[in-house]
Formats: C-alpha cells, sequence, structure tokens
C-alpha cells in the first residue's frame, strides 16, 4: 500500500467536480439550443398569425364586394328573365 | 312531499388518501420552491462536504488520506446512482400506466443523473483502489455489475434519443428497459454478500457501522449534498426534457398548419 497518496484524494475529487463542472456546461448548451428553438417557434407562429388575419382580411374584401354587388346582378337577372318569359 | 333530496353523507377519504393529500400539501410549497432552495441547500452542503471530507474528519490510521474519498464515493453510489435509478423505474412505472408523456421526461432527466454519478462512483472507486489494491480495476462481482449498470442506462439513453421526444411508442419500450434494467440494483447491493470480492463488505448499512461518529457524521452531510445535488440535476434536466417536448408539438403543430 502506499503511503498517503495524497495525489489520488486530488484526483479523485478533481475527477468529481470537472464531471460535474462538464455536465452543467453541457446541460446550459441544451437549454440555449431549446431556448433558440422556442425563438424560432415564436416567429413562425408569428408569421402563420399574420398570414392567417391577410387571408382573414382577403376573404371578408371579397364577400363584402360580392354582397354589395349580388343584389344588383339578381334583380338584373330576374328583370332579364321575367323580360324574355313575357317575349315567349 | 319534501323536495329537498335527503342529505347524503360525505365519503370519507380513507387512510392512504390522506395520507397523500398531506404529503402533497407538505411537498408541493418546497416543489414551488425548487429554483430557490435547491441551489442553495446544494451549495451549502457541497462546500461543508468538501470541508468536511478535506479538513474535519479523521485520517484513517490503514488507509491514510486517500480514504477520504469515501465521503465521495458512497453517497455517489448510494444516492446519486440507486435513487436515480429509482426515480427512473417509478417514473417508467406511473408513465406507462398513466401514459402522461413528461414522466418519460422525468425519468430520461432521472436516468441521465444516474449515469453521471455511476460514472463517478467508478472513477472514484477506481482512484481509491489503486493506492489500496493495486490496480485501478478488478473483475469482481460488485464491481462488474455497476459497469453493467452503467452500460444498461446508457444504452437505454441512447434508445431513447434515437425517438423523438414525444414518441409514445418508443417511450414504452424504453420505460420496460428502464424497469428490467433496475433488477441490476439489488444485485450490485447484495453482491459483496452473495460472492467473496474485492471491494469490501458493507460496513456503513449495517445495523452497527463500522466507522467512528466524527466520519459518519461527515458521511451524514456528504449524504445530505449528494441528495440535494441529485435533486437539483434532476429537477434541472426534467424541467428541459418537458421544454424540449412542448417544443417538439408546438413544431408539429406549426408544420400540420403550414401544410393546410
Amino acid at each position: 500500500m502506499e503511503e498517503n497518496a495524497l495525489e489520488f484524494l486530488f484526483a479523485g475529487f478533481a475527477v468529481f467536480w470537472a464531471g460535474l463542472f462538464i455536465y452543467l456546461v453541457l446541460l446550459q448548451i441544451r437549454l440555449r439550443d431549446i431556448q433558440q428553438e422556442v425563438a424560432t417557434l415564436e416567429e413562425r407562429l408569428t408569421e402563420s398569425e399574420n398570414t392567417d388575419t391577410s387571408y382573414g382580411e382577403a376573404i371578408s374584401t371579397s364577400e363584402s364586394t360580392a354582397d354589395s354587388t349580388t343584389p344588383n346582378e339578381l334583380s338584373k337577372r330576374d328583370t332579364t328573365t321575367n323580360a324574355s318569359s313575357r317575349d315567349a | 312531499m319534501s323536495a329537498t333530496s335527503p342529505d347524503i353523507p360525505e365519503a370519507r377519504p380513507s387512510r392512504l388518501q390522506a395520507l397523500f393529500t398531506f404529503l402533497l400539501r407538505a411537498v408541493l410549497p418546497v416543489y414551488q420552491r425548487r429554483w430557490v432552495l435547491l441551489p442553495a441547500l446544494t451549495g451549502v452542503m457541497m462546500m461543508a462536504m468538501l470541508v468536511g471530507a478535506v479538513l474535519a474528519a479523521p485520517r484513517e490510521v490503514v488507509e491514510g488520506d486517500v480514504q477520504r474519498l469515501m465521503y465521495l464515493h458512497v453517497p455517489s453510489a448510494t444516492i446519486g446512482t440507486y435513487f436515480s435509478f429509482l426515480i427512473t423505474a417509478v417514473a417508467s412505472a406511473i408513465f406507462l400506466m398513466s401514459r402522461d408523456i413528461r414522466w418519460d421526461a422525468v425519468a430520461r432527466a432521472a436516468a441521465t443523473v444516474g449515469v453521471l454519478f455511476t460514472i463517478f462512483t467508478l472513477a472514484t472507486g477506481a482512484i481509491w483502489g489503486k493506492p489500496i489494491w493495486g490496480v485501478y480495476w478488478s473483475w469482481d462481482a460488485r464491481l462488474t455489475s455497476t459497469l453493467v449498470l452503467l452500460l444498461i442506462y446508457t444504452a437505454y439513453l441512447l434508445a431513447r434519443s434515437v425517438a423523438g421526444p414525444n414518441d409514445e411508442q418508443a417511450a414504452r419500450y424504453t420505460a420496460i428497459f428502464a424497469l428490467v434494467g433496475f433488477l441490476d440494483i439489488p444485485l450490485i447491493h447484495f453482491s459483496v454478500d452473495w460472492w467473496r470480492t474485492l471491494h469490501p463488505q458493507r460496513i456503513i448499512f449495517n445495523t452497527r457501522p463500522a466507522v467512528p461518529n466524527e466520519m459518519l457524521f461527515v458521511l451524514l452531510v456528504a449524504f445530505l449534498a449528494i441528495t440535494f445535488l441529485m435533486l437539483w440535476l434532476i429537477a434541472l434536466r426534467s424541467d428541459s426534457e418537458q421544454l424540449a417536448q412542448r417544443t417538439d408539438r408546438m413544431r408539429m403543430y406549426l408544420d400540420q398548419r403550414g401544410n393546410n
């Protein structure tokens, strides 16, 4: 048996603390990756919501235009149909 | 005739339910303050352990200063390794029963920390063994079964990391694997009794521990330090894994929405 063996004691504690430090650094890197992922997803979500809003606006505009023209067209169509049926 | 229904007596909670409610009320406030309590307690106890192990504990007559590695090696093996894998097994069992994928994240987190502490146990044991036994490694029952445990849970983590964080089928298979792997721990613990080994017999977990009270006190501090460290690391990892699961679900949702 080697006397004292202080270097082994130091090596044992060094392995423990170094391992713990490396693990915490790796965990920090993983957390940073997840944070970046969250930021990317937030951007995508915002873009998606904006697209949905512009799409919704376009739909509502076209619907309102259709609503404003439809009664006139219908009345014109009705008049034409009635006239042609009378002629017949 | 009265329209009111007769009074139905309230069902009294069973003793188990009452105990569960009591434990929940006791643990929940502590759990909610985990990010304040755990780092602080871990830091204080780790410093106390370091001072106790290097300065306060008496020098062992036969082995000398290298015996102070006991204050890292024994808590890493018993608390860090055994309890981390116990949490993995319990979380895996709860996942299999409830199919709540968050328990899979807890199991993986505990397994990661368990693997870390198994590496610490093997490394500090090897360094302690060199001046005492003359070799870093011996293929005896205790050391070999601990190495097998490390390989089992490394394989578990590798298998689980191949699939996505929300893959329920992979989580189910690996949960069964984790439960089977836990059977190695009683084998490790009793290996020194069942086989003739180079590793010494159990001297702490006996009815009459074979170490003086000064050493036992420092060892108790070390046990507390490693317990808080283990819980803190598992909490950190578990939260990050659950966050990864949520971001993965969010990404899938956005992909589906983009395709539609």
